[in-house]
């Protein structure tokens, strides 16, 4: 065969074949409406483009590049967000599911998530939503006032922004939580806790409670496991406790990744040290997920074990979650000891709260109780 | 390589002339010895999955099983697979009450797969139940995991090692509940269980109020497109068997189906049999959320679907999808492997190598559906695939060793011949897959196989005995691998998930048919041309 020949037939063929990916695979994409793209707020330009000072990951994103979160595009010079009003997962849950023991316990919250997310968790349960952008999913049309309808619609007390990284649409959590708020219904931010302070502080003043993801104590497993630093979650956890935003803590112990007991002791050795002796903290167990399906889950006896050291070390407020049946998520008085909140499940069956004091000793217990 | 090893050193012994094959027996007998000693099975899966210790593996006629300890608890790997851990009360309940609480008086209960006892326990919970079935294929895993101790009390247990779609077939007895726990979708053999035909033989002995609950996919806030895309082509085959189909999520998605009612109030239900579980009860559950959730799912179905059918594995696809999605691979990398081995007979350019190409394209794509026919209907026997294998190359062997003497003009039209094989498969391939003698099939699939080795032995043998110098015996060659390469992954990966075996066959027709025309043309241009 002659090169002219060879050349020929391999434009030919090229052109018939151009038509393949559309014939083998069909077009699932769903498309983001322009009503949906938002100017982002902490956008600052630089000489290498657009800056994006939500996070610590702050990327510097150049015309038509995506951010890593995979939410925050630039066009025409300026850097919007494309997860307002667009949100992938709407659902109700219990608020003990968050987890939240301490505020308004056995309510129902309204969740809502956007895709994205600015870290990349191998262990993560919603990974179809936060390793993927709002173009790639299917969306509900939910502008703040809608969410807000539909809270009230179902006899929510409160709304939840959760399961990917409410961080990453940081404007529709902004928006929507300031509307709210006008009308009483109290927020809750679900988060890896990666935010600088800047934003985080503007929005302190519209989030109620927090449960904030502390992954490990260890910045080599924040790195391998998430590819985030440990630092700014700390920072995160500070500031929030000094804007008076309810806090709870979540550790997920995950098998061979975090479940070393020096370091858990070390976790709350920090916590305690900073203030954070009455912060509930939940330890949780991990499902093999995601990447780490190969992975068993967390024995029941490592949880066990970081619930009796979180005692040893002054944590007042410990709870096991994700093992139904466990005997770790009542709420003790930590002055007299006795039990102020029997649970089973996500039901309270005893309550002895009054007036955010014990019933029994008349000490306070943390926490936004109705 | 035991094999290797001792066939090395009998023939030493035979012939005792090698002095390096002195030390090469003292090595090898030392391996063997190693082996017997310290079962490097064992040793190897703890490599495999290293996050675990293996205290024992077991390879089973259908897997590898590896009972493994973690931090004092012991969890089961099936083929790598988690199956079974400690502390599992969500999952076994789940799996069990959500359909048991759904009929009234459910008696007869069969159970497929999942944890031998740990399931059982939990149906026991029901007063009325009678007699529980219980199907397992691999007598190995029940063997692991049953304790001998434990007496089932209250009903008689039945043990059956079996393959649960030929139990369907073939039992007499009927069921008020049936509980599918097989794994999702990811293969063929999986796929059977998600299949309108299963469904169907499945309604047959099923009580007229009686309830079926499978599970389709993982349960999260959010379904993916991929996840929609299994669970509609499941929902939608379900669909024209059963009149109502209740979408549960739980840790997984479950499908509960029945003629009669289905209830979303699974708390107070539990409640009204008095049944005391530590997961699936009022404390847990909510009924709002429960029928906000089931809502939801019902969103995203698509009626647009194709159903998933033993012929057109669809659920395959897209569980195939899902998981690629999470490794983030891209589909770019295969589309332009496809591309690039379409753009071969353009590129080879002579007549010989295009229908050496389609040839070898034909034969691999009957390969893999011969293949998807024993799976579709025997089962997973890892033996059966070795012998599809061996039959390919025994064809092969015997076609190009052949002595018989065609003309050349019979032989050019191997195309045709071969396209007209394939569409007569494409015509009798669901009567194939609805005969219930497995044997049957498997011979079939055999056959299937064989005829277009051997024929593509005989034109490989044919179109290079006479030829000049390497350069052509390697084109052609080269056309075979190609061919033979763009069928196994164009067929497996996108021609029978998407159009069925029975267009598949048809495309291969068609392919083998515009290979001969194409051929004829080329030959009559150039004729016009000198």
């Amino acid at each position: 065969m002659k090169k002219r020949e060879f050349v020929r037939n391999c434009v030919l063929a090229a052109g018939g074949m151009s038509i393949c990916p559309n014939l083998l695979y069909g077009n699932f994409v769903a498309q983001v409406n322009k009503k949906n793209y938002k100017t982002a707020l902490y956008q600052e330009e630089s000489a290498k483009g657009i800056m994006c000072r939500i996070c610590p990951n702050e990327c510097v994103l150049k015309e038509g590049e995506l951010s890593d979160c995979r939410n925050r595009i630039v066009k025409d010079g300026k850097l919007y967000t494309m997860a307002y009003g667009n949100p992938c997962a709407v659902n109700l849950d219990p608020v003990e599911k968050k987890p939240l023991y301490h505020f308004m316990p056995a309510t129902i919250t309204f969740s809502i998530a956007t895709a994205g997310c600015n870290l990349a968790c191998l262990n993560c349960q919603n990974w179809t939503i936060s390793q993927t952008s709002p173009d790639k999913t299917r969306n509900t049309d939910l502008m703040p006032d809608q969410v807000l309808s539909n809270t009230l619609k179902y006899n929510c007390k409160s709304i939840s922004y959760t399961y990917s990284e409410p961080i990453t649409f940081y404007e529709y959590v902004f928006d929507t939580a300031t509307l709210a708020k006008q009308s009483g219904i109290r927020n809750i931010l679900v988060s890896n806790g990666y935010i600088n302070r800047e934003p985080l502080l503007q929005l302190s003043s519209v989030i109620d409670a927090a449960n904030i993801d502390l992954k490990s104590f260890n910045d080599k497993t924040y790195l391998k496991l998430t590819g985030a630093k440990l630092e700014p979650v700390l920072e995160t956890l500070k500031t929030m406790k000094e804007q008076k935003v309810w806090l709870e803590i979540t550790n997920l112990v995950v098998t061979e990744y975090t479940d070393k007991m020096d370091e858990i002791r070390e976790m709350c050795r920090w916590l305690y040290a900073n203030g954070f002796n009455n912060t509930p903290l939940h330890f949780s167990r991990f499902h093999p997920m995601y990447k780490l399906e190969q992975l068993p889950p967390t024995s029941v006896s490592t949880l066990n074990q970081a619930y009796d050291i979180a005692r040893e070390e002054g944590i007042n407020h410990v709870y096991i979650g994700n093992v139904p049946g466990t005997q770790a998520s009542d709420t003790l008085c930590p002055d007299c000891g006795k039990k102020v909140v029997e649970r089973k499940g996500y039901t309270i069956t005893s309550k002895n709260i009054e007036n955010g004091r014990c019933k029994f000793c008349n000490s306070p217990i943390n926490g936004i109780w109705d | 390589m035991i094999a290797a090893i001792l066939v090395y050193y009998i023939i030493f012994l035979l012939t005792g002339r090698f002095r390096l094959s002195r030390l090469l027996v003292i090595i090898a007998s030392l391996c063997v010895v190693a082996v017997i000693i310290f079962k490097p099975d064992t040793f190897v899966r703890n490599i495999l999955l290293s996050s675990v210790k293996v205290i024992n593996s077991i390879d089973s006629k259908y897997g590898n099983i590896a009972i493994s300890e973690y931090k004092g608890e012991e969890s089961i790997f099936y083929n790598h697979r988690l199956i079974d851990y400690e502390q599992d009360a969500r999952q076994r309940e789940e799996d069990i009450h959500y359909a048991m609480v759904q009929n009234a008086e459910p008696e007869n209960i069969l159970i497929i797969s999942g944890g031998i006892d740990k399931h059982i326990q939990e149906v026991l919970k029901y007063g009325s139940v009678r007699s529980i079935t219980y199907i397992e294929r691999d007598p190995e895993l029940i063997a692991c995991t049953r304790d001998t101790t434990l007496e089932y009390k209250g009903a008689e247990v039945l043990i059956i090692n079996d393959d649960a779609f030929n139990y369907i077939r073939r039992t007499t007895s009927k069921f008020d509940v049936i509980i599918s726990l097989l794994s999702e979708p990811e293969n063929i053999v999986t796929n059977r269980f998600y299949t309108q035909e299963y469904f169907l033989e499945l309604k047959e002995i099923l009580n007229i109020d009686g309830v079926f609950m499978m599970k389709a996919g993982t349960s999260s806030s959010y379904i993916s497109e991929q996840e929609s895309g299994i669970l509609s082509t499941i929902y939608n085959s379900l669909d024209d068997v059963f009149s109502y189909i209740l979408p549960i999520k739980g840790e997984s998605l479950y499908l509960i189906c029945s003629d009669e009612k289905l209830s979303t109030a699974i708390p107070e239900l539990i409640s009204e049999w008095g049944v005391e579980n530590t997961y699936v009860n009022g404390y847990y559950l909510n009924n709002e959320i429960i029928r906000f959730n089931s809502d939801q799912v019902l969103t995203v179905i698509d009626s647009s679907l194709q159903k998933n059918l033993l012929d057109k594995p669809v659920a395959v696809f897209y569980n195939q999808k899902h998981q690629l999605e999470k490794t983030g691979s891209s589909r770019l990398i295969a589309i332009i492997i496809i591309c690039l081995l379409l753009l071969v007979p353009f590129i080879t350019g002579s007549n010989s190598a295009r229908t050496m190409y389609s040839t070898s394209l034909n034969l691999a794509g009957t390969e893999i559906m011969a293949l998807i026919l024993i799976q579709s209907t025997a089962g997973n026997f890892y033996q059966l695939a070795g012998l599809l294998i061996a039959v390919v190359m025994g064809g092969l062997a015997i076609g190009s060793s052949s002595k018989l003497n065609i003309s050349i003009r019979l032989v050019e039209m191997i195309s045709i011949l071969l396209g007209l094989l394939a569409a007569l498969f494409a015509l009798f391939s669901q009567s194939i897959l609805s005969i219930r003698n497995v044997s049957i099939p498997v011979i079939i699939s055999l056959l299937l196989v064989l005829i277009p080795a051997v024929i593509t032995g005989y034109y490989y043998r044919r179109k290079t005995e006479n030829s000049p110098g390497s350069r052509i015996i390697s084109g052609i060659y080269f056309a075979d691998l190609c061919g033979a390469a763009l069928g196994f992954m164009v067929i497996s990966g996108i021609l029978v998930p998407m159009y069925g075996i029975k267009m598949t066959f048809y495309i291969l027709a068609f392919i083998n048919f515009a290979s001969y025309i194409t051929n004829q043309v080329v030959f009559g241009i150039r004729k016009l041309i000198q």
